[in-house]
């Protein structure tokens, strides 16, 4: 009878045991597989966007025209923010409420509106020397819907030649010959027509047709900042050079005025005196000697 | 009974180990694969803080020293910004002609070795290249522009 019991029990105990390791293994590999799953989509997503993220990518930092194309996953919305010394992206799947990724940019300028991957996930993204006159940066522009720029009036062929390389199928495109009812750019409807004065520096109009007023704005703070960090460290050149021979002239007063019409300019939208020393500047440098120009 | 028990802790004890085998070989791959890809990262971007306007040369790949030296006395306002990137060190070091092995600033320019761009103190992992370090001289009475070789060296901040 006792025997019949205990062997009962061993049954018994050993079900039970059994349940517990079998359960515990799938709560452990389920705990596990989620654990994976969060970084394995935050993986996919900040390798989309890793060109935009990265320091120092080579698509924001040489002084020439460049073109990508930015592969993100589908069903994601992508939103490209400005601070005072930074770009902000942040990146969430539709579904969710919170965003999964926020990352700050620092050595780039990003003008792009709220990229959704609902329809498409790949956009073209080109970058663009800033030139005020002298190098300051590279604006990354990203093309999330089709516009027309027939009248770029700033190396409007070499980012056609750079663009058309690329030849992508299915993405919002930029026409530049030919224009239809819905081009913003030229009839100066949309965003574009809402920036006022400030768009008109140089290659940054192709920036400010596909970004919106705010990020534009503030994105021009940063440049002219930066700007004006620049026009120092060339002032300061022009008088160590000064001492080896080069005769610098009245430039080294345009910078220290190109420094303060800059400081203006934020926060203002009136561009036209910005332009003159813009001008000034590039004749300055213009008619010094090769060897001794700043830029 | 005993058995049936000591089998049974046989079994979860082989599961934990196979459990805890797995685990340090994955993290051991992916310290193996964030060191190779940081690695990567940080040579590309070498190329491109020698490209950036505030040091860059007028055309080429090469760096402006008189840019630098007017670098130095504004270095201050770019810590941040180097501290941002994790970047340690940034210095420029005058490989050829050989020259007074002290640091460069406008009493000692040209005849002098280094430039200490930044250096936050913090521990780093060093990678460097070779490019022309260009500045203008006078040479009987005339300006002209010339060139020595320099290494760019940059370090990174190594993660904890």
């Amino acid at each position: 009878m006792r025997k019949a019991q205990f062997q009962q029990f061993a049954w018994i105990f050993s079900v039970i045991v059994g349940a517990l390791i079998l359960f515990f293994t799938f709560f452990f590999l389920s705990q596990y597989a989620k654990q994976v799953e969060k970084p394995s989509r935050q993986i996919t997503i900040a390798s989309g966007i890793n060109i935009l993220v990265e320091p120092f990518s080579a698509i924001s930092n040489l002084a020439e025209i460049r073109a990508e194309i930015l592969e993100l996953p589908k069903n994601y919305v992508v939103e490209i923010g400005c601070e005072k010394n930074y770009n902000t992206i942040k990146a969430k799947n539709i579904k969710e409420k919170y965003f999964e990724i926020s990352e700050k940019v620092y050595d780039k300028y990003i003008f792009s509106k709220t990229i959704n991957t609902s329809k498409n996930n790949k956009f073209l993204v080109y970058s663009m020397p800033i030139e005020i006159p002298f190098h300051v940066g590279n604006a990354i522009v990203i093309v999330t819907e089709d516009a027309c720029l027939k009248d770029l009036p700033y190396k409007k062929n070499e980012l056609k030649e750079v663009i058309e390389e690329l030849e992508i199928e299915k993405i919002p495109k930029i026409n530049f010959t030919g224009c239809d009812d819905k081009n913003k750019y030229n009839k100066g409807e949309g965003d574009y027509g809402n920036l006022g004065g400030k768009i008109w520096i140089r290659n940054l109009v192709s920036a400010a047709v596909f970004s919106d007023k705010e990020l534009y704005n503030c994105n021009l703070d940063r440049i002219l900042d930066r700007a004006i960090k620049i026009a120092d460290i060339l002032k300061g050149k022009a008088e160590i050079a000064s001492v080896y021979g080069c005769d610098y002239g009245n430039i080294v007063g345009i910078l220290e005025e190109y420094k303060n019409k800059a400081e203006k300019l934020k926060g203002n939208q009136d561009l036209a005196e910005f332009y003159n020393i813009i001008k000034q500047l590039e004749d300055a440098n213009r008619n010094l000697p090769i060897e001794c120009r700043l830029f | 009974m005993q058995e049936m028990i000591f089998f049974l802790v046989a079994i979860v004890l082989l599961f934990s180990l196979i459990l805890l085998f797995f685990t340090v070989f994955q993290s051991a791959k992916i310290k193996q694969m964030a060191t190779e890809i940081r690695r990567e990262k940080t040579i590309a971007m070498l190329e491109s803080i020698a490209n950036m306007p505030e040091f860059s040369c007028r055309q080429g790949f090469c760096i402006d020293e008189q840019k630098v030296l007017a670098f130095l006395d504004k270095s201050k306002e770019y810590e941040d910004f180097w501290k941002k990137l994790k970047i340690a060190l940034i210095k420029i070091e005058r490989v050829y002609p050989s020259v007074n092995n002290v640091d460069c600033n406008k009493q000692s320019f040209p005849n002098c070795k280094r430039y200490i761009v930044y250096d936050s103190r913090k521990n780093y992992e060093a990678y460097a290249t070779y490019l022309p370090l260009c500045y203008i001289y006078n040479e009987g009475g005339f300006a002209m522009e010339k060139c020595d070789i320099a290494e760019l060296i940059v370090g990174f901040e190594i993660p904890e």
